[in-house]
C-alpha cells in the first residue's frame, strides 16, 4: 500500500489536518443522508470527493461550508472546530457548481466580494487582479459575468475562492457545467494551480477520470458512507469494495462468482468470494481454444468506442466486458474463447462485498 | 392574431382618450353640442383654486404613498420570502386587502376611522382619560381635520399593496439561492447582504413599480377619497385631481372642464414617469444592470 494519510491525527483536533471531519452526521428534509463520517484532509492535499448523485457528496461539501448543519460530530479546520461557526467564520471558500457570480457586478468586484469590509478599496482591487491572472483570467477584470463564457466564469468563480487565501477551498463540481474538451483542459489547470498554490483543497465530482486525474487521494462517498479513502493509484489497483471496482473504470470492472467458470489458476471453487477483473484483462481468441485456463464464450454486443471496443461476451450463464482494441473486435453472434490475465485481479468477499486482502 | 385586441383599443380606448382630448378645447354639457373655446378652460384651471389644491394634494399623496406602498410591499417580501412556518398565513394577510372591493374597503375604512366609535380611535385612547391618548393629546379626526382626512386616505393606500407585495415576493424568490450562501460564506450579514445583493438584483423591478405606482396613485387616491372623506373635510383636503375631474364630469356636467383637467393630470404623469425613468437610469449605471 502506499503512503496515505493519518486520518487518526485528526482525533487530537489539534492535528495538522487543513480539515478534518469526526464522525460527522447530517441530514436533509428529516432523513439522515451522511452517516457519521470520519475524513481528514492533509494541509495542502487536493482531496477528490468521488461518487454517485446522491451520494451525499454535495451535503459533505456543505456541511463543511456551514451551509447545513451536522447533527453530530465535529468539522475541524485548520486545528480550530468550526462545527458551530457561521460559514463566514470558518475561513473557507467556495466554488459553486453554478458559479454564483454576482450578475450586477464587474469580474473585478467578484473577485473583491469577500474583501471589501476589511480591506481597503485600492488593496483589494490588487489582489482581485493577481487572483485573476492567477487563473488567467487577468484581462476580464471590467467584464460582466454575462459578457463570460463558461470556462471564464468558472476561472472568476476560482479566482473569487483564492483571493482570500483562505484554510480550505471546496469545489462543488466545478467541472460538470464544461463542454468535454474544455473540462479536460480546466481539469489540468486546476491541478496545476493547486500545485503552485499548495492550497488545502475537497473536490467534489462524480466523475471517476476527473478524481483519477485531480485527486492526491480520492473519497469514495456512496449512500453517505465512505467506501474508500486513498490515492488514485490505490483506489485503481486495490480498490475496496465491489462498489468501487464497479464505479471506477469504463466499463465496469467484471465480477464473476468464486465457483464460476473464470476464475484464477490454482484457486478452489469458493462461492463465498467474486473475482474481479477489468475488462483490459480479458483476452479473446477465435475458436473455442482452452489455453490459459479460458472458456468459451458468445459476443452479445460490441460498442466502438473510439480506438477501443467493448465487446459484452456471456461465458456460461454470466456476462462479461472486454475491452479490445476496435480494429480486432469481434462480431455479435460469434463463439470466442475468453481467458484473463490474472495479474490484474481481485477478490472480494461475496456477502459483504469487501476485498480479500491479494494473495 | 392582434386584430380583437387592436379594435378594442382603438374603440375603447384610443378613440375616446382622443374624443376627451379634444373635448379639453370645448365647453360641453352634454345637453348642447360641445363648443371650441380654444384653451379658456386651460385657462380657467389655473386660476381655480380648487385645482390647484387638488394638484397638491394628489402630489403629496403621490409623495407619501407611493415610497411607503413600495417600501411596505418590500418590507414584507423579504420577511416572508422563505419557507417557514405560518408564511403563507401572512403571505395570504398581506395580499387579502387588495382583494376587496373598493367601495366595500371603503365603507370598511369609514368605520374603522369613525371618531367616536371607530375601533381605531378607540385604540389609541387606551390608557388615555377624558377621549385623550395616554400622551394626553386629542386623537386624530380622520374625517374632520384636513391633515389628518389626507393621512388617513394614505393610511388607507397603504394596506392595498398586495399586488406590488406578490410581484416583489416572486422577484426575490427568483434570486438564486447560491448567491446568499456565496456572501454567507464571505462573511456578509443582513444589512450588506440587502444594499450588495438583494437590493441591485431586484431593482430593475423596484423601479418599474415606482413608475407603475406613480402612475396609478391618481386613480388609487380616487374610492377612498369619494367614499370616507367626500373631497373634504374644508377647504377640499382630500380633492385629488381624480375626484376633481369625476365631479367637474359627472356631477357639475362640465365635460370640457374636465377633459382639460385630465389633460393636465396626463402631461404630468408622463413629467413624473420621465424623471424617475432618468433615475433609474442612471442608478442602473451605478449598479450596471
Amino acid at each position: 500500500m502506499s503512503a496515505r494519510a493519518d486520518p487518526e491525527g485528526a482525533e487530537s483536533g489539534t492535528s495538522p489536518a487543513g480539515l478534518a471531519l469526526q464522525g460527522v452526521r447530517a441530514a436533509r428534509g428529516g432523513v439522515e443522508v451522511l452517516h457519521g463520517l470520519d475524513l481528514a484532509v492533509v494541509s495542502g492535499e487536493l482531496l477528490v470527493v468521488l461518487g454517485p448523485s446522491g451520494g451525499g457528496k454535495s451535503t459533505l461539501l456543505r456541511v463543511v461550508a456551514g451551509l447545513e448543519p451536522a447533527t453530530a460530530g465535529r468539522v475541524i479546520i485548520a486545528g480550530r472546530d468550526v462545527t458551530r461557526l457561521r460559514p463566514g467564520r470558518r475561513d473557507v471558500s467556495m466554488v459553486f457548481q453554478s458559479y454564483a457570480l454576482f450578475p450586477h457586478l464587474s469580474v473585478a468586484d467578484n473577485i473583491a466580494f469577500g474583501l471589501v469590509r476589511d480591506t481597503p478599496r485600492r488593496v483589494a482591487r490588487e489582489r482581485a487582479a493577481r487572483a485573476a491572472s492567477t487563473v488567467g483570467c487577468g484581462d476580464l477584470l471590467d467584464r460582466r459575468p454575462d459578457q463570460l463564457s463558461g470556462g471564464e466564469r468558472q476561472r472568476v468563480a476560482l479566482a473569487r475562492a483564492l483571493v482570500r487565501e483562505p484554510a480550505v477551498f471546496l469545489l462543488d463540481e466545478p467541472l460538470s457545467n464544461l463542454d468535454l474538451e474544455l473540462r479536460v483542459e480546466t481539469r489540468g489547470e486546476l491541478k496545476a494551480l493547486h500545485d503552485r498554490v499548495g492550497a488545502t483543497m475537497m473536490h467534489v465530482t462524480h466523475d471517476q477520470v476527473e478524481a483519477l486525474v485531480l485527486g492526491d487521494r480520492i473519497a469514495v462517498l456512496r449512500d453517505g458512507r465512505l467506501e474508500q479513502v486513498a490515492t488514485p493509484k490505490e483506489i485503481w489497483r486495490a480498490p475496496a469494495t465491489t462498489f468501487v471496482a464497479r464505479f471506477v473504470g469504463t466499463p465496469p470492472m467484471n465480477l464473476l462468482p468464486g465457483d464460476g467458470p473464470l476464475r484464477p489458476p490454482h484457486t478452489t471453487a469458493d462461492p463465498g468470494r467474486l473475482v474481479g477483473f477489468r475488462p483490459e484483462a480479458v483476452r479473446l481468441a477465435a475458436g473455442s481454444g482452452e489455453a490459459g485456463g479460458g472458456s468459451v464464450g458468445t459476443v452479445e454486443r460490441v460498442d466502438v468506442v473510439g480506438e477501443d471496443a467493448h465487446a459484452y461476451v456471456r461465458v456460461g450463464s454470466l456476462p462479461v466486458v472486454a475491452r479490445v482494441p476496435a480494429a480486432g473486435r469481434p462480431a455479435v453472434g460469434d463463439t470466442l474463447a475468453v481467458s484473463v490475465t490474472w495479474t490484474d485481479a481481485h477478490a472480494f468477499d461475496a456477502r459483504t462485498g469487501r476485498r480479500i486482502t491479494a494473495r | 392574431m392582434l386584430a380583437p385586441y387592436v379594435v378594442g383599443l382603438v374603440g375603447l380606448v384610443l378613440l375616446p382618450a382622443a374624443v376627451t382630448l379634444g373635448l379639453a378645447f370645448t365647453e360641453y354639457d352634454l345637453i348642447r353640442a360641445p363648443e371650441w373655446i380654444g384653451l379658456r378652460n386651460l385657462d380657467d384651471l389655473l386660476d381655480d383654486r380648487i385645482f390647484r389644491t387638488a394638484l397638491t394634494n394628489s402630489a403629496v399623496f403621490a409623495l407619501f404613498a407611493v415610497p411607503a406602498r413600495l417600501l411596505i410591499a418590500l418590507g414584507l417580501a423579504l420577511l416572508l420570502h422563505r419557507r417557514m412556518a405560518v408564511v403563507g398565513t401572512a403571505r395570504t394577510a398581506a395580499a387579502l386587502p387588495t382583494a376587496v372591493p373598493e367601495i366595500a374597503y371603503g365603507l370598511l375604512w369609514l368605520w374603522l376611522l369613525n371618531p367616536l366609535y371607530g375601533p381605531i380611535n378607540q385604540v389609541l385612547q387606551l390608557g388615555g382619560q377624558n377621549g385623550l391618548t395616554v400622551f394626553g393629546r386629542t386623537p386624530p379626526q380622520w374625517l374632520t381635520d384636513p391633515v389628518d382626512a389626507q393621512a388617513a386616505i394614505i393610511v388607507m393606500s397603504l394596506f392595498t399593496m398586495g399586488e406590488t407585495f406578490i410581484i416583489l415576493l416572486a422577484v426575490r424568490r427568483a434570486l438564486p439561492e447560491e448567491l446568499y450562501e456565496l456572501a454567507a460564506l464571505e462573511d456578509a450579514t443582513g444589512w450588506d447582504v440587502f444594499r450588495r445583493i438583494t437590493f441591485p438584483l431586484m431593482a430593475p423591478a423596484l423601479g418599474l413599480l415606482l413608475l407603475r405606482d406613480t402612475i396609478a396613485s391618481f386613480q388609487v387616491s380616487l374610492v377612498p377619497a369619494l367614499v370616507v372623506t367626500e373631497g373634504g373635510p374644508p377647504p377640499y383636503a382630500t380633492t385629488y385631481l381624480s375626484l376633481f375631474v369625476y365631479r367637474n364630469a359627472f356631477e357639475y356636467l362640465r365635460y370640457g372642464y374636465a377633459a382639460a383637467a385630465t389633460l393636465v393630470m396626463l402631461a404630468l404623469t408622463l413629467v413624473a414617469v420621465a424623471l424617475q425613468w432618468r433615475f433609474i437610469r442612471r442608478a442602473q449605471r451605478v449598479y450596471g444592470l
